[in-house]
């Protein structure tokens, strides 16, 4: 049950047009930014396999210049934390 | 919390991440369909403290949940970031958590540390730590802290060492990265800390950076200005630097100068503020003298090195010719800033229409004559009367939590007392009073400065030495040689961290400690806030605040009647004892109970009300003429006569600079991502693999002079030691041609093995901003 968050960046011009196009996709939440073409994307799919098809239905978009990774969240939700899990220890 | 709810959560903590990453990047940016953290998490139980990770002091919320941290959103009552967070502060509590958390004490037996009881460790330390004062003396042992201590932990450093032991080898991390601007204050005004505060922001029309990276180093301050800029279109951020950074890019001008030449420019400043006649001509009648003071006065590279400044009256007249040398023309030779823009500076300083802030930090800090380039930033605002007044400040910020509230307030150096110096009589006795001690007991000579602290631990005259909460052997210059120091046969290393560091690896005992909120504690901030926090959750394993770890060990050493306090109430009553040192108009700070419910208080707080510009006598009521109703006037009362001193810097060469041999300048510093050496944030997956190792910034004409690639390693060379590293052209940041920039935070790339250990005479904090190097292609 993956939870992401993304940085969008759209096509030059096109922020507007991709911000339609994220907001018809039911698992996305889309924050764009007031003041700078970049979008705010999280994700809410079910599994894996559904998180990677609709990765791949976002970067069809044209208007998709590229998205950053920033978070994400894949701990089974019904158990609490563990004590490990937000972090990692450096290479 | 429901399933439902725990899902929303995580929405919001993902999509939280991802609006901090955008702000580290695009500094001001703006996303206002995004809601913080604050709802459908009714089960956090939410609770202030301030954030740990720089200077700034923020107030946070905490939501914890089960005895465990799991959020965080900004403060909303907190008048310094008004609910804002940057990407460190939203994603602190996750460096609680790391796999590697130090849960236990260890020993080092037959070379290796080894797990023990924590118990076991405090009696080693105790019993090593008298052995060490038997056979060579008091001022063989020292301790060595940081402006990440809390209050407490530097008061109790403090009454252990100077009250109890009777040594003044007690120094902290801050030496390194805020001596400067204190001996800048007292040798301008005699009294250390700014005079100005945050609220300066919301006044000014003007905002001058003096090598101050302020998008990355103090990012929420930053988003203020641009915030004022927005409302107040009149504003204009000038950056001042040695490379273009995050900060250049959002600054209406940015100016280039070459290492070392801001003294230059500042003077320069003055010299065309001068030539125009644009000083206020009767508050330096009324409130300055003019000092000159040694000049050629060295760098400190030797271990016998001795300076003390002797100041000289001077006058106005002396001044103005001291400045002939320093016209627009001359300086652009000597620092590339364009005399036009040095002109512009002088002007925007110059307009009595406009009101001024200067801000700055390491840039100006860690500088071979730091406090040279403070005092002469407090010239520039002097001459034209724009000090301590709304948006009229000189504003030095500070780099850690508690640099301010800890370090500088409380006294963590060696020189230092919680009030006043070791080296005036009535000090000492004021201080032996509270303590309870007999006054014989503090020394009356400063010993050891952090540099000759550790060189008295290279040469064997320190040989036992207590490290809390920060990490030398990644941060201090010329590493190798104090790494090699400590390693030495006779030498005793107790080191208090929370994770595994290559300090804690020269270390012969380690002590777990207990971390930020999992304990209680204050910090004091870079605009005199002191701000005090609870524990809100337990520490892991065995590990315990360095308050307590102190408080144990002086019990063990006999010293136990310094400490008459148990666990539940030991902060409390440390704080009602260190209040008394700061009693009265020019310091008073607020009770204990005040600072439990407010987001911090300003001191001096004076009959429940927080003095916002010191030395004005419509705002401070130390100043002899205050009246807040009255007409605007400046009382310094640190000086004799109330009088500021305007001083006569010159420009002087840095100890090494490039040359045929090495080419380079070499700059080193942070990112916004990481904290100091790292150790925490490196914890943090999210800012990890933002910037997950150290890198070598390049100009790109350099680069390609030497046929050096973006995905190129690169090996830089100085007369100290040399690393390979990932080159970055044209990323983050840009240096000038002629200078390569290394960030710090990463532990296997310890770029100051290649830093040179200079130090400015006057305030004995290094230079970490220029020494010469060779770049080649690996």
């Amino acid at each position: 049950m993956p939870i992401m968050s993304y940085l969008v960046h759209p096509a030059s011009g096109r922020a507007r047009e991709l911000n339609a196009k994220l907001r018809r996709i039911p698992e996305c939440d889309v924050f764009p930014a007031e003041n700078r073409e970049l979008v705010v994307l999280v994700t809410d799919t079910t599994s894996k396999e559904a998180e990677q098809q609709l990765q791949r239905e976002i970067n069809a978009l044209d208007a998709l210049h590229f998205l950053t990774l920033v978070s994400s969240f894949e701990e089974p939700l019904e158990r609490p934390l563990s004590p490990n899990s937000p972090s990692e220890i450096p290479p | 919390m429901t399933t439902l709810d725990r899902r929303q959560f995580f929405k919001r903590l993902a999509a939280t991440s991802a609006v901090a990453a955008a702000g580290a990047w695009f500094p001001g940016i703006v996303f206002p369909q995004w809601l913080p953290l604050d709802s459908g998490t009714e089960s956090l139980q939410w609770r202030k403290t301030p954030c740990r990770f720089c200077g700034v002091g923020c107030g946070l919320l905490v939501g914890v949940t089960d005895g465990r941290a799991v959020a965080v959103k900004g403060d909303p009552a907190s008048p310094v970031n008004k609910g804002l967070c940057c990407v460190k502060g939203y994603h602190s509590v996750q460096a609680l958590y790391g796999k590697d958390r130090l849960l236990r004490a260890q020993i080092r037996k037959n070379g290796q540390l080894v797990e023990v009881p924590i118990s076991e460790a405090l009696d080693l330390a105790a019993q090593k730590m008298q052995e060490t004062i038997d056979s060579h003396g008091k001022d063989s042992v020292a301790m060595y802290g940081s402006g990440q201590w809390t209050i407490p932990d530097g008061y109790a450093a403090s009454k252990f060492f100077k009250g109890g032991i009777g040594t003044n080898n007690l120094e902290a991390n801050a030496r390194l990265c805020m001596a400067s601007a204190v001996t800048g204050f007292l040798t301008s005004f005699g009294k250390d800390e700014p005079m100005g505060c945050y609220d300066d922001i919301d006044h000014a029309d003007v905002f001058v950076l003096w090598g101050n990276n302020m998008a990355e180093m103090h990012p929420v301050l930053f988003s203020r200005l641009l915030d004022r800029r927005l409302r107040h279109p009149k504003t204009r951020i000038i950056d001042l630097a040695t490379r273009t950074t995050r900060t250049s890019q959002a600054a209406d001008h940015a100016f280039l100068f070459r290492p070392q030449t801001d003294l230059a420019v500042a003077n320069a400043i003055c010299h065309e503020i001068l030539r125009n006649g644009w000083e206020d001509t009767s508050f330096i009648e009324r409130h300055c003298a003019f000092k000159s003071g040694k000049t050629n006065i060295g760098y400190g590279l030797s271990d016998s090195f001795k300076f003390a400044d002797q100041p000289q009256n001077s006058s106005f007249k002396e001044f103005r010719k001291f400045l002939e040398d320093y016209s627009p023309e001359q300086v652009e030779q000597l620092s590339g800033v364009p005399a036009e823009g040095i002109r512009t500076l002088a002007a925007l300083y110059g307009d009595p229409s406009r009101k001024v802030t200067s801000f700055w930090c390491m840039g100006t800090n860690q500088h071979t004559r730091g406090t040279w380039i403070n005092n002469l930033i407090y010239n520039i605002h002097l001459l034209t009367g724009k000090i301590s007044s709304p948006g009229n400040s000189p504003f030095s910020l500070t780099g850690q939590p508690s640099a301010c509230g800890t370090v500088r307030e409380v006294g963590t150096l060696t020189h230092k007392l919680p009030k006043g110096v070791v080296m005036n009589p009535k000090h000492r006795e004021f201080a032996a009073k509270i303590w309870g001690v007999p006054v014989e007991n503090i020394p009356p000579k400063p010993s050891n400065h952090t540099v000759s602290m550790f060189r008295a631990l290279d040469r064997g005259d320190i040989r036992f030495m207590w490290v809390q909460v920060t990490n030398p052997m990644v941060t201090m210059p010329n590493l190798n040689r104090y790494r090699n120091g400590a390693k030495q046969d006779g030498r005793f290393l107790v080191v208090s961290d929370v994770y595994p560091t290559p300090t804690t690896e020269v270390a012969d005992v380690v002590l777990p400690s207990a971390m930020w909120i999992e304990r209680e504690g204050f910090y004091g901030n870079s605009e005199r806030r002191t701000q005090h926090f609870d524990q809100l959750v337990e520490p892991p394993g065995e590990a315990m605040s360095d308050t307590w770890q102190i408080i144990e060990v002086a019990r063990r050493m006999g010293h136990g009647k310094l400490f008459p306090w148990n666990k539940t109430d030991h902060i409390r009553e440390i704080w009602s004892e260190y209040r008394r040192f700061h009693a009265g108009p020019q310091h008073e700070m607020a009770t204990y109970e005040e600072l439990r419910k407010h987001p911090g208080i300003r001191w001096p707080y004076v009959n429940g009300k927080e003095t916002r510009w010191r030395f004005n006598t419509k705002h401070d009521p130390a100043t002899e003429n205050y009246n807040p109703q009255g007409p605007e006037s400046f009382d310094f009362y640190g000086k004799p006569g109330g009088r500021a001193w305007i001083w006569l810097r010159p420009y002087e060469t840095p100890p090494e600079m490039p040359d045929s041999e090495f080419p380079f300048w070499l700059n080193t510093g942070r990112v916004i991502e990481h904290w100091h050496t790292g150790s925490m944030t490196r914890r943090i997956p999210i800012l990890h693999r933002a910037v997950p190792s150290a890198y070598a910034e390049l100009h790109p004409d350099d680069a390609q002079a030497q046929g050096i690639r973006p995905e190129d390693t690169v090996r830089l060379v100085s007369r100290r030691g040399s690393i390979e590293l990932p080159v970055s052209i044209n990323e983050r940041g840009r240096p000038t041609r002629g200078q390569v920039f290394v960030p710090f935070f990463d532990e296997s790339l310890l770029i100051n093995e290649l830093t040179l250990d200079a130090y400015c005479p006057i305030s004995a904090q290094p230079d970490y901003k220029k020494c010469a190097v060779r770049v080649e292609k690996a």
